[in-house]
């Protein structure tokens, strides 16, 4: 084993700091290899009249030139349902649409190759919002409801009601490394695709698709992306199947990288929602009865919108307990981008629409709105089921309460708070304090799935080959630990190999933060069979030994770098000594391992069941300064306390809860959408639209994971941590809510939207002051 | 267009190239001298992730103009180390988990050492400060702040010792 | 990026020969607003880029014998802001210089190409035009000398002709009874373009009345220029929150008045008001 030096948490992070770590763009590629582009729609809606593609394919250099006729295969690359094609025909569904695909020897002769394609386009009218969707009746699917109690019933019982609107906004997920895929002809039909993809079987299955090819000729490998966040769970796969067709069409390797500006033109985003909600509620501030109604933005075709807007309706209910509940859903078809997953994959709107009805049921009621959330909490022994039937069990939220209100100081900081905003009239503070509770699982069941391929060769060294991919979140570092543990040697003899479909076939998406939890228990179980085949083998020889008293294969046990007899603690050999003799006995090192998620189960008709195999919780604290003369505000400070179970590193869980939450703060605060009146993005830069810099973070960000029991049925009773933090940052969105508040003494409501920009805080604060002047004349 | 020739040195190795006028410094290094890990982010100076320094002080080497580097000292994250000696930023970078998925990384590093080696003892808002042209979009900054803080000390402590 | 001419200048001359021989050309400094131009590769593209960031000749900023300060057009943001000789008579071009951008483009990025690229958000800009700053610009039929606030005539538009190289920028030390300020809002808190800025100056007689007012917002109006009806309402009066509101309200107006209304404006007439105030309470109060 090298002594080079590497990271106890990070795997790769010797080869990040040194500049060799590769990437798609870095993957060194002999002569042959073509630049492909592919040309836009520049209309929202259009028809196609005609095209002209000879003078293009006349420039020198300039290998192919295709268009939709020119597909083998399936001109189709939607993930679920069929209505998304590859290249589009006769219509052209949104701005930033691919029509054709040109492959060149260098990007210039791209460019001077696109600018010669003629099209003739007719345009048609176009539905660029939620609103004129829903007058139009322009629905994708049906509309979906899930359902307890009598709302109606509950609604006129209730000592109070309030309603409202809510409008949240879409999200770029902005991962730093574009869409990329290099593919790389074979024999026969056969191709390699170096994708950027959070889902290696899906583009497998789709490049097979468009080429007309079977599934066994394609192999897509992922050594890492630079970042995912859901934009590459199904939309790498539309950059990869364009690569693949550029490099069938030329016999050479391709590679597209998209542009950053192309990318986020082309690529669909957060879903934005129109949420309209009433709540029926006690003088306690107890909520009786809720009705949400969620609309989500799905753009010009499914992409993965009911699942998402599932989860919203399934996160509708956030941390709270509500006897009487309809949340129904509708995905609305505009001539935008294809909307798509994005960390959270609808949890952030639902949990943003209950977020708002509690935190107003506060301000109605004059109250701390920590208090009423409190109240309103799920119980650990009644008032435990969710909406949709699920118990919540291992309920933590009552106890991170408790603790989060005291290291937060949260009432001595209510306290100054006030005190502050009493006196100073340019300037208010604003405080809040959230919770979330975030299912674990694919809510599509059978998708709770994976595979592993673990071999050891005989100089003891491991390869651990499994069905996740890498994004930054820390995975294959998980997933090293797990299977070092699980063989008791140090994490030096273990290696991940790149993601890769000829190793471990068949595989769900890196998602839903179910990476660790689904493959590490892959892993695990190919590491039993092993450690079994090896205990049998090695008790063998340990009896031999000692032919009076005989090593049972059972009481064999690894740890220390070594093979134990836990029996007779003498007979011992070294991991690595024993490999060899392994293969002399003629017993395989290699094994695969699988699993899939016991006991969950959804009836998405109905809408009953146990989607979920756990529930992840978390909680925070935020403070900020809020300018009431330009909108602009600062995060002073966050306190937060999550729950990850036993984590299996606390470096990389503390590092995505960071991260996710400061995603979150983005979309709450500066990352803000604008398409102009023509369906074109307008903020498709980063000089247009903004993500977190390091001056937007909490002045004083106080993380900690919540020191609890292991997390039962789960790989070494550790939780998921990806998505759960994002829901987080709503406590930063609430605290500028809370300030802008106390411009009226917390009297009125005010009117707020999400992201909460400088703009929209400013006129919010505008209106409430105009509101306040107008009651104080009556 | 006619090829232009620069005299530069890259990463203490001196060079002579004729690149393409049309071709930025960011081009040169990734595709003429296979130095990948500078980064293409998003190619407008926005992000960061191609940051390099000329002459010691941090640019984006995507907004470089390669015959712009003539008589020029380059140097990029491959040239970090020495002597096959991480530098502390790039040990610290491990130890506090600051990469994430490593994107941003050779950026950050190549604005951090810009920092440190002209302001040795930051401050946590010169640090801010120091890293404000690079975006990542994975740490939410903290680790990575931690690191730099790190760095700093380490390069302190070599100082003491070497004096 | 499309292809073009690449000429590097080895003196201010042969860059305007050059720029004439080869026209249309694009000068070339830091790089920062041009490589970004050229890639997206709209408008008009140049046949040829003349690069003179070599010209040392260029680069400086230093006080004249005739009593003025001149800043050669290559010096970049970076020397801006830590110039000892701007902190101590234009303190607020410093800072403007101070809040472009990131380090890496403050690095590169210079004065020159500031004030050339003409952006309505080019941070410079303001405090240039209320020091009364005049630029010299050079072609081969000669050398001009314009005022600032003759010289932009829109955004991203200005009087210079294309061969025509901006050589130096020069302006008088504010008096030393004056003090300046910049303040600008963008929409984070780092990386930020400005949305509004404003540069001012204020300055006060014996009896602690404002004898000296200069207010120049960025980002406000279509061509910069001084905001000289509130101007005019500081001169001979005390400083007061009062005063320095309503000053903030005539800027708004003037604003609103000069650009219409449109989606953002409604923001920009309350928030031009509040950074007005600021900026001239930053000043002092004599």
């Amino acid at each position: 084993m090298s002594n080079q030096s590497y990271s106890e948490t990070n795997e790769s992070a010797d080869l990040h700091v040194t500049g060799e770590a590769v990437y798609v763009d870095d993957i060194p590629v002999g002569g042959q290899l073509l630049t492909g582009r592919v040309v836009i729609s520049p209309y929202a809606h259009a028809k196609i009249v005609s095209f002209d593609l000879r003078d293009a394919r006349r420039i020198p250099g300039v290998h192919a030139v295709l268009a939709h006729a020119d597909i083998p295969g399936d001109n189709q690359m939607g993930p679920v349902v069929k209505d998304e094609p590859c290249l589009a025909a006769d219509e052209v569904t949104f701005c930033g649409q691919a029509v054709f695909l040109i492959a060149a020897e260098t990007e210039q002769q791209c460019r001077e190759a696109e600018r010669l394609i003629q099209v003739a386009y007719e345009p048609l009218d176009a539905i660029l919002d939620i609103e004129t969707a829903m007058s139009n009746d322009s629905l994708m699917g049906s509309h979906r409801r899930i359902e307890r109690g009598d709302v109606e019933a509950a609604f006129a019982a209730s000592d109070h009601i309030i309603e409202g609107e809510l409008r949240t906004g879409a999200q770029e997920h902005w991962y730093l490394e574009t869409q990329a895929c290099l593919c790389v002809p074979g024999e026969r039909d056969e191709i390699t695709a170096y994708s950027s993809t959070q889902h290696p079987s899906e583009t497998q299955a789709l490049i097979a698709g468009v080429l007309g090819i079977r599934r066994n000729s394609v192999v897509v490998e992922v050594r890492r992306m630079g970042g995912g966040f859901g934009g590459k769970e199904t939309q790498a796969n539309h950059t990869a199947c364009w690569t693949a067709l550029l490099c069938r069409a030329t016999r050479r390797p391709v590679k597209i990288r998209l542009f950053r500006d192309d990318d986020m033109i082309m690529t669909g985003k957060r879903h934005r929602f129109l949420t309209r909600y009433k709540a029926g509620f006690t003088g306690n501030g107890i909520l009786e009865a809720v009705r949400i109604e969620l609309n989500a933005d799905g753009g010009a075709a499914t992409d993965l919108s009911f699942a998402i807007l599932e989860r919203a309706m399934l996160h509708a209910d956030n941390s709270y307990y509500i006897a009487n509940f309809s949340v129904t859903g509708a995905i609305w078809k505009t001539n935008l981008p294809p909307n798509t997953a994005m960390r959270g994959f609808g949890g952030p709107q639902g949990t943003a629409a209950i977020e708002t009805v509690v935190d107003r049921v506060a301000r109605f009621l004059r109250k701390d709105p920590a208090e009423i959330r409190s109240r309103n909490f799920y119980g650990t022994i009644s008032r435990n089921t969710t909406h949709y039937g699920q118990t919540v069990e291992n309920n933590r939220l009552p106890e991170m309460y408790n603790q989060l209100i005291r290291s937060s100081d949260y009432r001595e900081r209510r306290i100054a708070v006030d005190e502050f905003n009493a006196t100073h009239e340019f300037y208010k503070k604003g405080l809040a304090l959230t919770p979330v509770k975030f299912g674990i699982s694919f809510t599509t069941s059978f998708l709770n799935q994976a595979g592993a391929l673990v071999n050891i060769y005989t100089d003891g060294t491991i390869l651990v080959n499994h069905g996740g991919t890498e994004m930054g979140q820390g995975l294959h570092s998980k997933i090293r630990h797990i299977a070092a543990r699980e063989f008791g040697v140090s994490l030096k003899r273990v290696k991940v190999s790149a993601t890769n479909t000829s190793k471990v076939p068949n595989t769900s998406a890196t998602a839903a933060s179910t990476g660790s939890d689904l493959n590490g228990m892959a892993v695990r179980n190919a590491a039993a069979t092993l450690k079994s085949r090896i205990a049998e083998t090695i008790a063998e020889v340990f009896s031999e030994e000692n032919r009076s008293s005989p090593t049972f294969a059972s009481h064999i046990v690894f740890e220390d770098e070594s093979i134990i007899d836990g029996d007779h603690p003498e007979r011992r050999i070294a991991f690595a000594d024993a490999m060899p003799i392994m293969q002399h006995r003629q017993v395989s090192l290699s094994a695969t391992g699988y699993y899939r998620t016991p006991d969950i189960g959804w009836d998405r008709e109905k809408g009953r069941g146990k989607p979920f195999h756990y529930y992840a919780f978390g909680m925070a604290v935020s403070e900020v300064l809020l300018d009431l003369l330009t909108g602009r505000h600062k995060l002073l400070r966050t306190d937060i306390l999550h729950d990850t179970g036993t984590s299996i590193n606390p470096a990389i869980d503390i590092g995505q809860v960071e991260g996710g939450f400061i995603q979150g703060v983005g979309w709450c605060t500066t990352e803000e959408i604008k398409w102009d009146e023509n369906g074109r993005l307008m903020t498709h830069s980063p000089d247009t639209y903004k993500i977190p810099t390091v001056g937007d973070i909490p002045q004083d960000f106080r993380v900690s994971l919540l020191r609890t029991d292991p997390n039962p049925g789960t790989i070494h009773g550790s939780k998921a941590v990806g998505e759960p933090p994002f829901m987080l940052s709503l406590s930063v969105w609430l605290a500028i809510k809370d300030a802008v508040s106390a411009v009226a003494g917390h009297e009125l409501e005010p009117e707020f939207s999400l992201p909460a920009t400088y703009e929209v805080i400013l006129l919010s604060i505008e209106k409430l002051k105009a509101k306040t002047l107008k009651e104080a004349s009556l | 267009m006619t090829r232009v020739t620069v005299k530069t040195t890259i990463n203490h190795r001196k060079y002579e190239l004729a690149p393409d006028p049309n071709q930025t410094l960011l081009d040169i290094l990734r595709e003429e001298l296979g130095l990948t890990g500078t980064k293409r982010g998003c190619e407008i100076g926005q992000c960061g992730a191609c940051t390099v320094l000329i002459d010691g002080r941090a640019a984006n080497s995507c907004l470089v103009l390669a015959p712009q580097i003539d008589g020029k000292e380059i140097l990029t994250v491959e040239g970090l180390a020495s002597d096959g000696r991480l530098h502390p930023l790039q040990e610290s970078f491990m130890d506090h988990d600051a990469v994430h998925c490593g994107f941003c990384t050779p950026g950050m590093l190549m604005s951090a050492k810009d920092l440190l080696d002209h302001a040795p003892h930051p401050s946590e808002e010169e640090i801010r400060v120091g890293i404000s042209g690079n975006l990542c979009r994975c740490t939410g900054y903290v680790q990575i702040v931690d690191a730099i803080h790190d760095a700093a000390e380490r390069l302190g402590k070599k100082e003491r010792i070497e004096n | 990026m499309k292809p073009f001419d690449y000429i590097q200048a080895p003196s201010i001359t042969d860059a305007c020969i050059a720029a004439a021989e080869h026209s249309p050309a694009k000068f070339l400094a830091g790089g920062t607003d041009l490589l970004i131009e050229l890639r997206r590769g709209n408008g008009n593209y140049p046949r040829s880029v003349v690069d003179i960031s070599f010209l040392h000749e260029l680069r400086g900023i230093e006080a004249t014998p005739d009593g003025l300060i001149r800043i050669g057009p290559l010096t970049t943001h970076s020397e801006l802001s830590s110039s000892a000789l701007l902190r101590k008579n234009a303190s607020f071009l410093s800072s403007a210089a101070s809040t472009i951008g990131s380090p890496q483009i403050r690095n590169r990025g210079t004065v020159g190409g500031n004030v050339m690229n003409s952006a309505a958000c080019a941070d410079t800009v303001p405090p240039l035009i209320a020091l009364g700053a005049s630029v010299t610009l050079q072609s081969v039929e000669g050398r001009r000398t314009i005022t600032l606030s003759d010289f932009f005539i829109g955004p991203y538009k200005n009087i210079a002709r294309g061969d025509e190289l901006l050589t130096s920028i020069s302006f008088s030390p504010l008096p030393s009874v004056c003090r300046s300020s910049f303040v600008k809002l963008g929409r984070r808190n780092a990386l930020s373009i400005s949305r509004l800025s404003v540069a001012a100056v204020l300055g006060y007689d014996r009896d602690g009345r404002i004898a000296d007012a200069r207010i120049v917002p960025g980002s406000a109006f279509p061509v910069w220029r001084r905001a000289r009806e509130a101007e005019q309402m500081l001169l001979g009066e005390e400083p007061s929150d009062k005063l320095f509101t309503a000053a903030g309200k005539r800027v708004s107006e003037a604003m609103v008045s000069y650009t219409g209304r449109r989606w953002s404006t409604e923001y920009k007439e309350a928030v031009i008001t509040i950074l007005v105030r600021r900026a001239l309470e930053m000043c002092g109060r004599g």
